[in-house]
């Protein structure tokens, strides 16, 4: 599997972060805190989503940047380093939910919207509401795509490497999620 | 193009993943076709609004105090040798210490100098409700916990044949310490069920006793 790639300057690892992996790498646990608080808005918010689970969120979350320091020596800089993150807290996520499955049987999650954050203005509250909650509800492989692609930004092929899949596989998962969101929307 | 495309065409050339050659004919077929151009126009609002969901979203306040704590088990078993469960007892001592002493640092004494003033004449159904409150915003959950424990300590026992006698005693010393911070979280908490930070208290020890079983037997299961 080829690495995630994006054109070069989009690659270029900020010097700030660069030299905050480089002392991570080397054990300092203070330039690791500098790239957790850069991060750790985007991680939370990607494994609340993933997860649909607010208190799963946080213990994913904890284990996350664990993972990503015991790892953060196999970072070469190939990829941005945010993306980098994302990975692993894919994986830290699809880890969970596999075994959670295998624990309690194949029961999704109940989503729980109390800890999104306020919408700035109250000015279409009701509809943030409503559309984080239908995204919570889709199936979890139509969720993960939609999420990666339309929140976060990547591109398929960038979400089929993040996950480990097929690009035609995200599409068909992202046809999917907008599908299914569109009836639950009613738009 | 005469046919309509089908709507996974159309979200693929939406989110810009079709050919020259394949846009130019969607585009084309969406100039002249009203049902078509609809349909694009409704999943691109709907993209867009998605689009403007936040991707950043600032978790509890705390997190980084029990990151750190792990941290702190991690390097200073990572630093003494290759397996953090066959290494000296200082080495795995260390660390685990340096976890648990970041957890310690707040007593419950602490916590209940600081509590704000309880309403003298609050009922038993008012108390009960506020504890759940704030049991609900401090983000635990007595339940899943106790299955967390239980399915963790079943995977220790299990594996402890495995273990050096001096990580066994070094781990056991450990877990009793958290149970022990633990149990006064509940004692004080019987006391002062509303008690916000006496609940995120306890919720930092539950976390912090998931987070060392889990580092045990992940590394065991792992390595040996």
């Amino acid at each position: 599997m080829h690495s995630i790639t994006t054109d070069p300057a989009a690659l270029k690892i900020p010097e700030e972060t660069a030299e905050l992996v480089r002392r991570s790498q080397a054990g300092d646990t203070a330039a690791y805190e500098g790239l957790y608080r850069t991060h750790v808005g985007q991680v939370y918010a990607l494994c609340l989503r993933l997860s649909a689970d607010s208190q799963q969120a946080t213990e994913l979350t904890q284990d996350v940047f664990v993972k990503a320091w015991t790892g953060i020596g196999s970072f070469r800089g190939d990829a941005a380093f945010g993306t980098w993150l994302h990975r692993v807290a894919f994986n830290v996520v699809r880890e969970r939910q596999r075994s959670d499955s295998r624990r309690r049987g194949r029961v999704e999650p109940r989503p729980e919207l109390d800890d999104y954050p306020e919408p700035q203005s109250l000015v279409g509250h009701e509809d943030r509401i409503d559309l984080e909650r239908a995204i919570a509800e889709l199936p979890p492989r139509a969720r993960h795509a939609l999420v990666l692609h339309d929140i976060h930004g990547y591109r398929c092929r960038e979400v089929a490497e993040i996950t480990g899949t097929a690009v035609g596989t995200i599409q068909a998962h992202l046809h999917r999620a907008r599908k299914l969101l569109k009836e639950k929307l009613h738009r | 193009m005469k046919q309509h495309p089908d709507e996974r065409t159309l979200l693929r050339h939406l989110d810009a993943e079709t050919g020259s050659a394949e846009r130019w004919e969607i585009e084309r077929h969406l100039a002249e076709c009203g049902v078509c151009r609809r349909l694009h126009e409704r999943y691109s609002g709907l993209k867009a609004e998605v689009g403007r969901l936040p991707s950043s979203i600032e978790p509890p306040a705390e997190l980084w105090q029990r990151i750190a704590a792990r941290l702190e088990a991690e390097t200073g078993t990572r630093r003494i040798g290759a397996h953090p469960l066959r290494e000296s007892r200082s080495g795995w001592r260390r660390g685990v210490v340096a976890a648990l002493a970041i957890a310690a640092s707040i007593s419950v004494g602490v916590l209940l100098g600081r509590q704000l003033p309880l309403q003298p004449t609050r009922g038993v159904d008012q108390a009960a409700a506020e504890a759940q409150a704030v049991a609900t915003l401090a983000q635990y959950d007595e339940e899943s916990y106790e299955l967390a424990v239980a399915d963790l300590e079943q995977i220790l026992v299990q594996i402890r044949a495995e273990l050096q006698p001096e990580t066994v005693a070094a781990i056991e010393e450990n877990l009793a310490i958290i149970d022990a911070a633990i149990a006064d979280s509940r004692a004080a908490l019987l006391a002062d069920p509303a008690n916000e930070r006496l609940h995120r208290h306890l919720a930092t020890n539950m976390q912090m006793k998931i987070g060392l079983l889990r580092m045990v037997t992940a590394a065991t299961t792992r390595d040996i």
